[in-house]
């Protein structure tokens, strides 16, 4: 269980995290939010790197796996030394950490690599690694920021089967503001902007915030448009161009269509 | 983790190549030194050699520690790391640690090395290999893990560029190179700057072009210590700033604990002590003497009275502090004046009973106003000489010296070369404890059981401690110097018996027969011989600081000098030899 209580850290005048209060318990949370929003900030204070300036976070374990935005490793060692001093630093038996290596180094299926220097691999490759270390030692909260950046489309589908392997007893918290990278994975999204919690649910939870307010109509009378709404997307079909529109007023002239998560993402996020 | 960041280490070229090179110039010059040893046999020599390349080491030090913390910022493996329970501590500490090898190592060889030259000199005195070791634990050891903490903070802390910016800066100014700076600038705004300069420079053994004092060693006086723990301790207390320490109250005790220690180290090395100071020239006196001889004038006036006993109480540790009770001939007189080196302040002058005396200080020079019936005065004063030393390390208070408050007023320098031996007239009886941790000799009698307390009638109360022990037979009581050295060889029986027949040779005076018997020898060290005694040769009542000559005519010529100084007195002898060697050089 992991509960964040009004937490406040600020950066000189801007506050990356404002009075946010969040509760997680085991399963896969996606943290949903545009760039700026604090999701970093949120798992910085969470993982120790940075302390909140007011409120707590209440913790009831101490071994977290943590992925950062931007992971590199030293180029000199190899995937295995990397991981070895990665191992070291989690205080693995020595016994068990070859296992424990070559076991999440096959779950990133990074194996024919493992005597490869850092320095040869990949962006997506290097990526990989950091999941390995990040889940090494089965810690019971898991932190990944932007874990598919840089993976390519065969490699996010075996990092989603990943997390469903190891996902028993534990908290992972994934953040992202890649909408389709949740939706199939997570129990449960936070949408995070200007550090606040705007919303927390399941993904039908969220899906349903975008219900009744989402319109497929003609370009021409987006300038007829009234009230709060964001046009989400264009598309031109038998020589004609229409506007998707989230509009929290019912458009006449347009056909409501079902939402899916990335509306409901939206509509929370605008307030619509 | 520490296994983990040597592996890390080894396989780092641009921290381990550096190292690398450090080690091998380090070891290399040890090796090399010992081609030397083999040519001038001076083992203090070869300890100053090993000590030659701190500041190569401290420019290395300081950019592999920088760069080896840079590395898992440059790595962008930092987060990831230090995101684990104690991950930043346990990191820098690890890393800190396998940084500390390097002059583990440095110190480690440089002893070996050292010793191994200590037992092929055949020297027998084991205090040496204990200054071998402070000397080496001081400048390569402790002197070794200020870069490496300055490499850490500065790869936290601060952008590459000014990192470097600010480690050039700090090598430059602990470096001699900087040395224009203070000396400009104490010349245009007539502040002294050089002790500025001092608080960087001394963490760095940069008085090696000085010439090598045998009974004194290597300077690594106890202020010296002081400055580099205040250094370490301060980085100490930044670095663990730096930790992301969870424990809150271990946090603080390490915190305050680093503070205190540079707070107390800080404190110790600006109360300073007793250490040696060059001057202008090798064998010139201390330059701030130099400036003090130049605006205060001396004076030659002979006593009304005299001194019947002297009770002195001495502490020697990093300074003298001195407690001297003096027994007076006469009570009425309405002056007493007395020369005290100005190095000691004067810090009470009080009267048998405690009441304070006044009194008037103006230079080497103490007036005491008597009160009508004066029988006692009781003079309390601490300082030092930067040339006549008194310090842990060592100690050369020759009974010539003002050292202690002699009756009347004489001139400490005669030229501006050297310190004038004072011709005292009258034997004098002393009672001198010294507290110190250090043996102490005297050509007064030791009192038996009771450790440097010594008494005896004397016109030369002489103390001295350091590299010396007594050397003396059946016949002779001598001290001389162990530490061998490049023309210094030990004084010794058979040595003294040469000089004796000389002397016996060359003696007319059949009924003042000079009889080494009849006196302390003491092997005059390198200080006195350039400083202060003409020739190395000094001939007092019952003391004789003689060097050791080397060949026949040499001796013949030692021989010679005592007789004169036997038959003319000291100054009148000097006097003489001075005319004598001008004419000699005009002709």
């Amino acid at each position: 269980m992991l509960i964040l209580k009004n937490c406040t850290k600020s950066f000189k005048k801007t506050k990356a995290l404002n009075d946010f209060s969040c509760e997680f318990k085991h399963g896969i949370y996606g943290l949903l939010g545009p760039n700026g929003s604090g999701k970093t900030t949120m798992m910085r204070c969470i993982c120790g790197l940075l302390s909140p300036e007011k409120g707590s976070i209440e913790c009831d374990c101490e071994n977290i796996g943590y992925l950062p935005q931007q992971f590199g490793a030293m180029k000199s060692l190899t995937v295995y030394e990397t991981m070895r001093y990665f191992a070291t630093l989690k205080k693995i038996p020595k016994s068990n950490q070859d296992n424990e290596i070559r076991y999440c180094i096959d779950l990133v299926n990074l194996s024919d690599k493992i005597k490869n220097k850092v320095g040869s691999l990949s962006g997506g490759m290097v990526r990989r690694l950091g999941i390995a270390q990040a889940i090494m030692g089965n810690p019971e909260i898991v932190l990944f920021d932007e874990p598919t950046a840089g993976l390519d489309p065969e490699e996010r589908v075996r990092f989603k089967s990943l997390l469903r392997k190891i996902k028993n007893d534990k908290t992972i918290i994934i953040s992202t503001h890649i909408v389709s990278d949740v939706k199939s994975i997570c129990d449960e999204i936070v949408i995070i902007n200007e550090g606040r919690n705007v919303v927390q649910g399941t993904c039908s939870d969220i899906t349903s915030i975008g219900n009744e307010k989402v319109f497929l109509l003609d370009e021409e009378y987006e300038n007829n448009l009234e009230g709060n709404y964001y046009v989400k997307d264009r598309i031109s079909k038998d020589n004609k161009n229409y506007i998707i529109v989230l509009s929290s007023n019912f458009i006449e002239q347009g056909v409501s269509i079902n939402a899916d998560i990335e509306d409901g993402y939206l509509c929370a996020l605008k307030d619509i | 983790m520490i296994k983990q960041n040597l592996k890390l280490f080894f396989k780092t070229k641009i921290i381990f190549i550096p190292v690398i090179i450090l080690l091998v110039c380090f070891l290399g010059n040890l090796v090399y030194s010992c081609y030397s040893f083999s040519l001038n046999n001076d083992v203090l020599i070869y300890l100053k050699n090993s000590i030659k390349l701190c500041l190569l080491s401290f420019v290395i030090l300081c950019f592999t520690s920088y760069e080896f913390f840079y590395l898992y910022k440059r790595c962008y493996i930092d987060e990831a790391l230090y995101s684990h329970k104690n991950g930043k501590t346990r990191i820098l500490t690890s890393t800190v640690t396998v940084l500390l090898f390097i002059p583990a190592l440095e110190f480690f060889s440089a002893f070996v090395f050292n010793f191994v030259i200590f037992l092929s000199s055949g020297m027998n005195d084991y205090s040496y290999l204990y200054h071998i070791f402070s000397v080496l634990f001081l400048y390569v050891f402790l002197g070794g893990i200020i870069p490496i903490l300055l490499g850490v903070f500065f790869a936290q802390k601060t952008k590459r560029i000014v990192s470097y910016a600010l480690m050039a800066l700090i090598i430059f100014l602990v470096s001699s190179t900087s040395d224009f700076i203070p000396g400009g600038l104490s010349q245009v705004t007539k502040i002294n700057f050089w002790e500025a300069k001092y608080f960087l420079a001394y963490i760095l053994p940069n008085d090696l072009e000085w010439y090598i004092n045998h009974d004194y060693g290597m300077y690594a006086e106890i202020y010296r210590w002081n400055l580099i723990i205040f250094w370490i301790s301060l980085l100490s207390f930044l670095f663990f700033k730096l930790c992301q320490i969870k424990k809150t109250a271990l946090k603080a005790v390490l915190l305050s604990l680093t503070l205190l220690i540079s707070t107390f180290n800080l404190v110790g090395y600006f109360y300073g002590g007793s250490h040696i100071e060059k001057g202008a020239q090798l064998d010139s006196i201390s330059m701030s003497d130099y400036l003090f001889y130049t605006e205060n004038e001396q004076k030659n006036q002979d006593p009304d009275f005299e001194v019947t006993s002297y009770d002195m109480d001495l502490s020697i540790y990093r300074q003298l502090d001195a407690e001297v009770s003096m027994t007076l001939s006469d009570t009425g007189l309405e002056y007493y004046n007395f020369t005290l080196y100005h190095g000691y302040n004067v810090l009470k002058i009080t009267d048998i009973e405690g009441n304070a005396l006044k009194y008037n200080r103006e230079g080497d020079y103490v007036t005491v106003i008597g009160n009508g019936n004066l029988q006692l005065i009781n003079i309390k004063y601490s300082g030092y000489s930067p040339i006549l030393y008194s310090n842990y390390q060592a100690c050369s208070l020759p009974g010539f010296f003002a050292y202690y408050p002699i009756t009347g007023f004489y001139k400490i320098t005669g030229d501006y070369t050297t310190y004038n031996p004072i011709e005292i007239k009258s034997e004098t009886e002393f009672n001198i404890r010294v507290d110190s941790a250090r043996q102490f000799y005297s050509n007064l009698d030791e009192v038996k059981n009771e450790k440097n307390c010594f008494v005896g009638v004397t016109s030369y109360p002489t103390l001295f401690s350091g590299f010396y022990k007594s050397n003396s037979s059946d016949i002779y009581k001598i001290y001389a110097i162990t530490v061998k050295g490049w023309g210094l060889s030990k004084i010794d029986e058979e040595y003294i018996d040469e000089i004796q027949k000389y002397i016996n040779e060359l003696d007319n005076n059949s009924s003042n027969k000079l009889n080494l018997k009849e006196y302390t020898i003491i092997q005059t060290n390198e200080m006195l011989s350039s400083n202060c005694i003409y020739d190395g040769i000094f001939l007092g009542d019952d003391t004789v600081f003689i060097n050791k000559a080397t060949d026949e005519e040499t001796k013949k010529q030692v021989a010679e000098i005592l007789l004169a100084q036997r038959d003319m007195g000291y100054s009148k002898y000097v006097e003489k030899a001075v005319v004598d060697s001008e004419s000699i050089n005009d002709n």
